[in-house]
């Protein structure tokens, strides 16, 4: 069955998706990086686009001239300088969470400057109008625009890239830019992509304007869910990439005329709404590889570089535990709205601590953790619905999610950053969309804390207890052969596998280790609110919680239980957007100080003990591990024999 | 059969054969080396051999076994040891751990037990490997320094000890004595005269002449992707082929 | 007569990496027409020096004079348009372009002329539309070295030129190098070699690198091959 009313209706909604893929495919042929940080870029320009028409009161052809001309192209000028320039040479995990900071970055700024308040009077630069075709079919004016625009950028670029010198010259800088740069004016060149690739975004948001609220949160998603198409052309090609957009958009209204089995109506509602996040989903678990720059280590960018990474503990984790969870201990002494506002920050320090095992210690991005602690609440409260008692639901839930995590990272670990990272973030969002928001799933869902905990003092301690059990975890994979593998690892994968480590085995080990630790983080949240809030595991939540634990540094545990305290005490303590603005800024400026704040703080406290120890005795101090030790005294013995 | 057997291996890139049928023996107790131009198929051999990369033909037996579809872990559990071309090692871990890293992963244990903390019944014999490797290459002395803070000669020894601790049956090489001064690479020749004569089947990739005739029992060139001459090391390098490729060395 | 001023000149020059510092001040001078070999074990800051002199790392502290003018801040591509030109020991070439337009590249503006890098690396011919990437260890260093035959320069700094090559192959380059600089009075080259064996033929000047620190210099007679 195909209806041709429906099928424009889609062509509509499917040039919308591939405005969005042409602009971040064409963003990462001219720079080398997937901006999936386009959509905030393009909803910033139409909240300026409006401030310009409906505040200020100037004409929409100037505004949209000033948007197109100065403010888009502006953005990826200073984006250029002052983030990837200095991240150039870094791997996709540097770039991904960089991209990620200016999507928070743009939020925040939304946030702070707008309230973050949605508006329906976006100025539209196309006349409303339509044509009407035969049989009474119309197709708006937007519409046919759109389309032109697409098929003129895809051409024009296709063209530019392959055909032309400048092309060439362009392909070499995304290729190696310093290595371009002493033959080529590679720093222009670069300025240049970037210019234009945000021009795409501003052009993106006057198109889409008339289209959608204007919110800061729908064109953000929508980019990251139309990233799927982007996906199915492998990052390369630009026609396939339409060509999907709009099938899949037409796909997606043909579905509304499907009308099964009441009881299963819910299910096509939803595979209709969603189409473009299942093909991200599914072309991300189809695909073998996409043509993309993914080599490369990991963690590579992330992970402070320079210092040594031994299994052996180091200042920060030799600071006297006592002194830390007294300071953990403090808001028990809190008056009671503080404590409250303080329950929140144990839940989110064993999420923090989930990524630093995903990402620090397995060197998997993971950008889908919010799914994982959805999970965790859910399986508790279902556990609890079905007779088990509350703390053991609290246990038994987030160990159900680490299977999960498993079945979900074991078809794509082999593959690695921005793939990894893509694949976490599409697994979230289907289950944000077709279990968090599907009343099947979650309705009459109710929350309670275990009995004995109901209070929040004694709850509090509770969540300790559940952030020390984290944190022992965090131990075990530290140490022993265990922690050894792991950072053998992370020195030398090719070196690992000859020694006989099961890379895949053990990644997804790990991996799914945080996941489980992630549903536990989400089973305290849903706990401590005493109820589900789908919102709290909202897909985007999850790159937040990233890139904060990425400013904080992803090789330390302890920087993410004071990094959950620190964002929820911006959160409590300023107005909204306050902390998406820090995150962003520290996201964005990562390339100046690799490794996060911990490793700024860790490089002072080696600076401070080589000082100390350089007074005591001159030459290296030597701290030997249990290994060394063991060696020396048989050593020792052989020489005494 | 002891020692490494590759029969028929092909590898093809696109429209190349990069390796193209190539017979070749690796016995236990003698040292192999393998020898030939750039681009003739050396390196890709060896990944083939470790499993790095697929082959499109032949099989790779290892003391009668069969590795041809394992993945290069398992190959390595199953006694096959070897280095990079590139130094690869651990650089944030000791030396001591490095060999460590070595002895302790050849056979799997499982991962939940090691999250848990329970203790490795395995722990002695590892201890004794890795003390008895670190001691007959030398390595003794910086057994706990970082692998990374050493220089480059030493880390050559560094990734020979991980790969001995693990006790294989056969040692791929690939341009060991690169980056080695010249007492360096009497050092490492010596060490693997002794490892073969103790039963090791050793196979070297390498490009210097004097190192091959010093360390090798037999050579084979290879040129665009075929096994063109074998013998002993002086009669290869005799071969009009040999003279061709090396023109003007020695 | 040429100038007198030396063409490059390096004043107490500190490259650290985050907290470590790979080179401890190190001060040498570069004289035109010469053919200089910096030798030392791996990490003993030679790619450092040469990368920092290119500008693709900044020092901590020294100078960088190039021909009377100070370049320690100049960038990559200033360096490059005075005729600096560093050839690195990994990541010389694009690799996600062929074979091709990586000597277009390399070649500017006289692109026709490619016939200098398939005379000197016959091999290259067949492989014209070969990505790079897809090429042999010993093929993608040809490559990279045959900037130094198409792009124009008067320093041209090669780290590690035979890595990876037959040294039959490597011996013969050294020697079509030093005929390069030979053929212009004010063209100098810059060999880094961990062993430098085979190199010493070919260089007129010698500096020893040991642990970030300039521990000699001479010429190649000062110094027995065996011991560097």
């Amino acid at each position: 069955m195909f209806y041709a009313g429906l099928a424009l209706n889609g062509l509509a909604i499917g040039c919308v998706a591939a405005l969005a893929a042409v602009g971040l495919l064409a963003t990462y042929r001219v720079t080398g990086v997937f901006n999936i940080a386009f959509g905030a870029i393009a909803v910033f320009c139409a909240y300026v686009m409006w401030q310009c028409v409906r505040v200020w009161g100037m004409p929409v052809g100037v505004a949209a001239v000033l948007v197109l001309g100065v403010v888009a192209p502006g953005i990826g000028l200073l984006l250029e300088r002052v983030v990837y320039r200095p991240l150039r040479g870094s791997g996709a995990s540097g770039l991904l969470v960089a991209t990620l900071g200016v999507l928070v970055l743009h939020l925040g700024l939304i946030f702070l400057l707008w309230g973050g308040r949605s508006y329906v009077d976006a100025p539209a630069i196309l006349p409303a109008g339509d044509v009407r075709l035969p049989g009474s079919l119309r197709l708006p004016y937007s519409t046919i625009v759109e389309l032109c625009v697409v098929a003129l950028i895809a051409g024009a670029l296709t063209f530019l890239l392959t055909g032309t010198r400048v092309g060439l010259l362009v392909r070499a800088v995304v290729d190696d830019r310093d290595l371009a740069a002493a033959s080529v004016p590679a720093d222009r060149l670069a300025a240049g992509g970037w210019a234009f690739g945000s021009f795409l975004a501003g052009l993106a948001s006057v198109l889409w304007a008339p289209i959608y609220h204007l919110d800061p949160y729908s064109l953000t998603l929508t980019v990251l869910e139309t990233m799927g198409v982007a996906v199915l052309a492998r990052l390369t090609s630009l026609p396939v990439a339409v060509g999907a957009a709009l099938a899949v958009g037409i796909g997606q209204t043909e579905l509304t005329a499907l009308h099964p089995a009441a009881r299963w109506q819910g299910l096509v509602d939803a595979f209709h709404t969603n189409l473009f996040v299942l093909v991200l989903f599914a072309a991300l678990m189809v695909l073998p590889r996409l043509g993309i720059r993914d080599s490369g280590s990991v963690g590579a960018g992330l992970h402070r570089s320079g210092a040594r990474r031994t299994s052996k503990p180091d200042l920060v984790q030799r600071l006297p535990l006592g002194t830390f969870s007294l300071v953990l201990g403090l808001p028990l002494f809190f008056d009671p709205a503080d404590l409250r506002a303080a329950l929140a920050v144990p839940a989110l320090a064993v999420i923090f601590v989930s990524l630093v095992v995903a990402t620090g210690y397995a060197g998997q991005i993971s950008l889908g953790q919010a799914g994982y602690a959805g999970l965790g609440a859910l399986f508790m409260a279902k556990l609890a619905a079905g007779g088990v008692p509350w703390l053991a639901a609290l246990v038994l839930g987030p160990l159900l999610v680490a299977p999960i995590g498993w079945l979900t990272g074991y078809p794509t670990i082999r593959r690695q950053g921005l793939y990894l990272a893509l694949t976490t973030f599409a697994t979230a969002a289907v289950v944000a969309r077709f279990v968090f928001a599907q009343p099947v799933f979650v309705g009459g869902l109710t929350v309670s804390r275990p009995p004995g905990f109901t209070d929040d003092h004694w709850f509090y301690v509770l969540e300790l207890g559940g952030l020390g059990l984290a944190l022992l975890l965090v131990r075990a994979l530290h140490t022993g052969p265990l922690g050894r593998a792991l950072v053998a690892l992370r020195d030398s994968e090719p070196a690992a596998v000859s020694a006989g480590i099961d890379v895949r085995r053990l990644k997804v080990f790990v991996f799914a280790c945080a996941a489980g630790l992630a549903g536990l983080g989400g089973a305290l949240t849903a706990s401590a609110a005493e109820a589900f809030n789908p919102t709290d595991f909202d897909p985007v939540q999850g790159l937040v919680w990233f890139a904060a634990v990425a400013v904080w540094g992803v090789d330390s545990a302890v920087g993410a239980v004071v990094g959950a305290a620190a964002l929820v005490a911006v959160d409590v303590g300023t107005v909204v957007g306050v902390s998406g603005l820090l995150i962003g800024v520290g996201a964005v400026l990562l390339g100046w100080f690799p490794g996060g704040i911990s490793a700024v703080v860790r490089r002072g406290g080696d600076w401070l003990v080589a000082s100390q120890d350089s007074d005591r005795e001159a030459g290296p101090a030597r701290r030997l591990s249990p290994a060394g030790r063991e060696l020396a005294a048989r050593l020792r013995e052989r020489g005494a024999g | 059969m002891t020692g490494l057997a590759i029969r028929g291996l092909r590898r093809r890139f696109g429209g190349v054969a990069a390796v193209d049928g190539v017979d070749l023996d690796v016995p236990a107790g003698a040292v192999t080396a393998l020898i030939g131009p750039n681009g003739a198929g050396k390196t890709t051999l060896f990944h083939c051999v470790t499993g790095l990369d697929r082959l499109d033909g032949g099989t790779v037996t290892l003391a009668g076994r069969d590795l041809t579809g394992l993945a290069p872990h398992a190959r390595a559990r199953a006694g096959l040891a070897w280095t990079f071309q590139r130094i690869e090692l651990f650089a944030g871990l000791t030396v001591a751990e490095n060999a460590r890293v070595g002895a302790e992963n050849r056979r799997g244990r499982p991962l939940v037990a090691g999250l848990l903390g329970l203790p490795d019944p395995r722990r002695a014999t590892v201890g004794a490997a890795v003390g008895l490797v670190l001691e007959r290459l030398g390595l003794a002395a910086v057994a706990d320094v970082p692998a990374g803070t050493l220089p480059t000669g030493t880390m050559r020894l560094v990734e020979l000890a991980r790969a001995l601790a693990a006790e294989p049956t056969a040692l791929l090489l690939d341009e060991p004595a690169s980056g080695l001064d010249d007492r360096q690479i009497v050092r490492l020749a010596d060490v693997l005269r002794t490892l073969a004569a103790d039963g090791l089947a050793v196979l070297l990739v390498e490009h210097d002449l004097r190192f091959i005739r010093a360390v090798a029992d037999t050579a084979h060139l290879m040129i665009a992707g075929r096994v063109e001459a074998s013998g002993r090391p002086d009669d290869v390098l005799a071969t009009p082929l040999a003279h061709d490729v090396y023109a003007g060395e020695d | 007569m040429p100038s007198l001023l030396p063409l490059l000149t390096l004043d107490a020059l500190r490259v650290r990496y985050g907290p470590l510092e790979a080179l401890h001040g190190v001060s040498l001078t570069i004289e035109p027409g010469e053919v200089t070999a910096v030798v030392g074990r791996n990490g003993a800051g030679k790619s450092t020096l040469l990368r920092s002199v290119a500008g693709y790392l900044r020092p901590s502290s020294g100078r960088i004079v190039w021909q009377g003018s100070d370049i320690t801040r100049a960038s990559i591509g200033r360096r490059a348009a005075a005729g600096v030109l560093l050839i690195p020991d990994e990541g010389g070439v694009f690799r996600s372009l062929t074979v091709r337009e990586n000597l277009e590249l390399f070649a500017g503006h006289r692109a026709a002329d490619l016939k200098l890098a398939f005379e000197t690396f016959p091999a290259l011919k067949e492989l014209t539309s070969r990505r790079a990437a897809l090429l042999s260890g010993g093929e993608q260093q040809m490559l990279a070295l045959s900037r130094a035959l198409l792009a124009p320069w008067r320093l041209l700094l090669v780290d590690e030129l035979s890595q990876g090559l037959a040294s039959a192959l490597a011996g013969r380059l050294y020697a079509v190098l030093a005929e390069l600089a030979a053929a212009h009075p004010d063209r100098s080259v810059v060999l880094a070699e961990p062993h430098p064996r085979a190199a010493l033929a070919a260089v007129s000047q010698v500096h020893v690198l040991r642990r970030g620190e300039l521990a000699a210099s001479g010429s190649p007679a000062d110094f027995d091959a065996a011991t560097l």
